[in-house]
C-alpha cells in the first residue's frame, strides 16, 4: 500500500533533525565534560530571573559567591566561593545531561526509522512494530533510570548546600541539616509516575495495536 | 493447514503454466504462487471461480483435506 500523506514525510525530517540536534548536544557535552573548564575567580553572572515555589526569585554569581533570593528577598541562599559547587553540578550534571541528550537522541532516531516506514506503506511490518515496543520500552527504562539520576544529582547538591550554604529567612541564619538518605521521587507527585512512565504505557500500548495490525495486514496478504 | 490446494497437479493434468494461469484469471503470479505452494490462509470465491473457469475443473479436484496436518500458527 501506498501513502501519500505528506504527514509521515514531515515527521520523519523533524525527527532527523532532532536526532542530528541531540547527537551534536550530547558531543558538546561530552567535550566539556573533558575539558573540565574552572570558574575563574572574578567570574559574574546573572543576576537572572527564576522562578521558585511559584514566586519569582534571582539567582547572581559575583566575585566567585553564589547568591540565591527567593520568595520577595525573604529568602537567601548564599555559598561564598561558589567553585565547588559549580564543579559539583558539572561533575553530577554533566553524566545527567549527557544521559538525557543521548536518550532523546535515540528515541529520535527510532521515531525517523518509523516515519520513514510509515511513509513507505509499510506501517504494519515486523520491524515497524519492534520499532514502537522499543520506544515504549526506553520511556519505561529511561523513567526509572533519571528518576533515579535525578535523585542522585539532587542528593550531592543539597550536601553541598547543607555544608556551605548560609540560609537565612526574614533575616535568620538557618542551619540546613545533612541529608543522609536519598528521595527517588519521579512522579512528582502524580500516582502514575513521570511523564516519561506514563507515555512509556501508552506507547506499548499502540505497539500491541501494530502487532494485530500485522496480523491482520498478515492475514489479507495471504488471502488470494 | 488441513486444507490443500492441488493445483500443481490440475496445472499439470491441463498442461498449463503458472504465468498462463495467471494472465488468464487475472491475479499476479506472485499470489497465483502462493495459491501453488499451499502459503495461502484463505481463497476468494472469485478466485476458486475463476480457476475452475479456465482449468474446466470442479472446485473439489482442487481442494484437498489432508487430516492430522498442524494448524498454522495465527501470528505473524
Amino acid at each position: 500500500m501506498t501513502n501519500t500523506s505528506w504527514l509521515p514525510k514531515v515527521l520523519r525530517w523533524i525527527f532527523t533533525v532532532f536526532a542530528i540536534f541531540m547527537a551534536l548536544a550530547a558531543i558538546a557535552l561530552f567535550v566539556l565534560w573533558l575539558v573540565d573548564p574552572k570558574l575563574p575567580a572574578d567570574a559574574r553572572l546573572g543576576p537572572a530571573t527564576v522562578e521558585i515555589m511559584g514566586q519569582p526569585g534571582s539567582i547572581a554569581l559575583w566575585n566567585s559567591n553564589f547568591m540565591l533570593t527567593a520568595l520577595h528577598g525573604n529568602v537567601t541562599l548564599g555559598v561564598k566561593q561558589a567553585g565547588g559547587l559549580i564543579e559539583l553540578a558539572m561533575h553530577y550534571g554533566l553524566p545527567l545531561a549527557i544521559l538525557h541528550v543521548l536518550f532523546f537522541a535515540l528515541v529520535f532516531d527510532l521515531l525517523r526509522r518509523l516515519f520513514r516506514n510509515v511513509g513507505r506503506g509499510e506501517s504494519f511490518t515486523r520491524q515497524s512494530v519492534r520499532l514502537v515496543q522499543i520506544v515504549g520500552l526506553s520511556l519505561l527504562v529511561f523513567s526509572v533510570v533519571s528518576a533515579v539520576a535525578e535523585a542522585w544529582f539532587m542528593h550531592a547538591i543539597y550536601n553541598y548546600l547543607a555544608e556551605h550554604a548560609a540560609v537565612t529567612i526574614s533575616g535568620t541564619s538557618l542551619h540546613l541539616p545533612a541529608s543522609n538518605h536519598v528521595t527517588i521521587s519521579g512522579g512528582g507527585g502524580s500516582p502514575f509516575g513521570g511523564s516519561y512512565f506514563l507515555s512509556g504505557l501508552l506507547v506499548l500500548a499502540l505497539s500491541e495495536v501494530f502487532r494485530q495490525g500485522l496480523v491482520l495486514k498478515t492475514e489479507s496478504d495471504l488471502t488470494v | 493447514m488441513s486444507i490443500k490446494l492441488n493445483l500443481d497437479r490440475v496445472m499439470l493434468e491441463r498442461k498449463v503454466t503458472l504465468t498462463e494461469l495467471a494472465d488468464r484469471i487475472g491475479i499476479t503470479l506472485a499470489n497465483l504462487s502462493i495459491l501453488k505452494t499451499n502459503k495461502a490462509r484463505a481463497i476468494r470465491f472469485s478466485t476458486l471461480e475463476a480457476l475452475c473457469r479456465e482449468l474446466a475443473c470442479q472446485p473439489g479436484e482442487l481442494l484437498e483435506f489432508v487430516p492430522g496436518e498442524p494448524a498454522e500458527k495465527e501470528e505473524d
